[in-house]
């Protein structure tokens, strides 16, 4: 009698990909355009759901543009911007082979937009700003962006809505008779809460 | 039980990523390891392994029984008043369990020791129940371990059966809803791994994160769409839920919670003082007791754990009561249980732990994790077992 089963099989591990699938309905809701440092601090902003956050961050990264070599990399983003990622990071398939040099990237920013009547909302990655403009960031197209000191950036120009072309998605509105982020103690702690 | 060198399969981290598990990485350490396995008879895994757990895993619903019939019980597991009718009906409803691990130590010869019971949030499933197995067949057939190499592993099986037994689909109670907090790829690949198994329960299911719940009008917990949450699976610890802001409504809430509510006396390090008095002697159980600032432990070699705690957080360990570390973290304001020191025993400069998991109360399988210090925390590695005939 054998102690392990004899088959077994997946459906739906192999599509695992990080963030929930979203989902949508009639839009009805301001404009809003938000930069964040990291996922906790969208979380925490509490104006896009904890997958969106997530699943825009994943976004963002693979938005980042990628350089033969450094020089290039720093002629756009700046001296001392630019990094290589890890070894073990390059095997993965977020960045192409052969493109090794990357901006290190300061952030991302989350948009909430009308787009041809449509709500969407998307994402892309920040960089440092000019040296000279403290408090800004730069898009991977070289926008400038300046947020308030909440994170909040008015009236973006059309060059950052652009940047939010490539992970747009159809924006959902929630329900304002239901409370939401009751749970969230627990976020203080980091990391897994597995044990 | 004899720890192996073996050679991993080529190419391993592509399958791994093409069967879902995006953290056989962690912050650039290797966590999956199969460069090493571990050996052991037939005897040792049933009479020293699957037998004591099973034995463990009706000891501790006898526990519960008891406990949620006594406050005072309910006070000493910090488990504070408000939650009290939660707990007890949930157990007087007989709410299902669907999983938890026992952590071991044992080399081998003496009885397996008792650390600790992971009763409502474990994780490490994924890699013990699937990954594990996928490596013992293809390794099986590259020649890497032997033919008829065998594996203590029916957690997957069980785990369906177990979520076909909820009988989510009758009465049009589904979906089931999955969540953990946004943040962890681990916490999500598992969540993602047992809607996996669900959906081949025949259930349907929605995954979403626990920050993005939200509760209606009526006091009920509805989803983004704001879907009713009928069935929630929740990888996030009782302890937290109740004392967030939803959890005093909880109680008059209709959701399923999986695991449920009375998980939380066993997810208790104060367990293991009530199992000791209740049991005492019993050679899987380690000594313990609750730890009273000021009073001497009663051996020289101990650990303080905290009631509450996750990942080894806040361990603190003495040797002739003097203290030879802590391992930090943010827990221990509810208090600490005593338990005789018992390091992991010591395999080429290594400590392994057995995970035995218990799915729907039967004990089903196991992984490993190894680790150079002296507790198992989220650094650890995890590396597949075998079992060969002698």
């Amino acid at each position: 009698m054998k102690k392990a089963s004899r088959n077994l099989s997946l459906v739906l591990m192999g599509s695992i990909s990080l963030g929930v699938t979203g989902c949508s309905s009639e839009p009805k809701f301001e404009e809003e355009f938000m930069t964040f440092g990291s996922v906790s601090e969208c979380v925490q902003y509490g104006g896009f759901t904890a997958n969106e956050c997530t699943e825009m961050a994943t976004e963002a990264v693979k938005q980042t543009p990628t350089f033969t070599s450094q020089a290039e990399c720093e002629a756009q983003f700046g001296e001392g911007n630019c990094q290589q990622p890890e070894i073990a990071e390059a095997s993965s398939s977020e960045y192409r082979q052969g493109s090794s040099w990357m901006p290190l990237m300061a952030g991302y920013m989350m948009g909430r937009y009308l787009s041809g009547g449509q709500a969407m909302y998307g994402a892309q990655p920040l960089y440092k700003g000019p040296a000279q403009q403290g408090g800004t960031f730069r898009t991977a197209g070289g926008a400038t962006v300046t947020p308030d000191a909440k994170g909040r950036v008015a009236n973006p120009g059309s060059t950052i809505r652009q940047g939010f072309a490539h992970s747009a998605k159809p924006a959902a509105v929630r329900a304002p008779s239901a409370s939401r982020g009751g749970f969230s103690g627990g976020k203080s702690f980091g990391g897994s809460l597995g044990s | 039980m004899n720890r192996r060198i073996i050679t991993p399969r080529p190419g391993w981290q592509e399958k791994a990523e093409r069967a879902g598990f995006i953290f056989h990485h962690v912050d650039g350490d290797i966590y999956w390891d199969e460069s090493v396995c571990y050996s052991f008879t037939l005897r040792q895994i049933e009479d020293d392994i699957e037998d004591p757990t099973q034995e463990l895993a009706d000891m501790c619903l006898a526990l519960v029984d008891e406990v949620v019939r006594s406050d005072t019980l309910l006070k000493k597991l910090a488990i504070p008043e408000y939650a009290w009718n939660l707990v007890r009906d949930s157990w007087k409803r007989k709410e299902p369990s669907l999983y938890g691990r026992f952590d071991f130590s044992y080399d081998g010869t003496g009885p397996a020791k008792l650390y600790e019971y992971n009763a409502d949030t474990p994780t490490a499933l994924y890699e013990a129940a699937l990954f594990q197995w996928y490596w013992m067949e293809e390794a099986r057939e590259m020649g890497i371990i032997p033919p008829d190499a065998d594996q203590f592993n029916s957690i997957q099986e069980t785990l369906i059966r177990t979520l076909r037994g909820f009988k989510v689909a009758d009465f049009e109670q589904g979906p089931m809803h999955f969540a953990c907090v946004a943040g962890s790829d681990e916490d999500f690949a598992t969540v993602h791994y047992l809607r996996d198994c669900a959906v081949q329960a025949g259930i349907k299911t929605i995954q979403m994160y626990m920050e993005d719940i939200g509760m209606d009008e009526n006091g009920q917990l509805v989803d983004v769409d704001d879907g009713a949450i009928r069935w929630l699976f929740k990888l996030y610890p009782w302890e937290f839920m109740i004392r967030d802001e939803y959890g005093p409504g909880l109680e008059r809430c209709d959701t399923t919670f999986v695991e449920p509510p009375w998980k939380m006396i066993l997810s208790n390090k104060g367990i293991l003082p009530l199992l000791w008095e209740r049991y005492p002697g019993h050679p899987n159980l380690l000594p313990a007791w609750f730890h009273e600032p000021g009073k001497k432990a009663p051996y020289g070699d101990y650990v303080l754990k905290p009631l509450f705690s996750r990942e080894g957080a806040n361990i603190i360990a003495f040797r002739d009561n003097e203290e030879v570390f802590d391992t930090g973290g943010i827990y221990g304001k509810e208090g600490y249980v005593g338990q005789l020191l018992c390091p992991p025993p010591n395999i080429d400069g290594q400590g392994p732990v057995i995970g035995s998991w218990v799915i729907g109360n039967t004990a089903c399988g196991m992984g490993i994790r190894e680790d150079s210090s002296p507790i198992t925390g989220n650094m650890s590695r995890f590396v597949p077992h075998v079992i060969v005939t002698e």
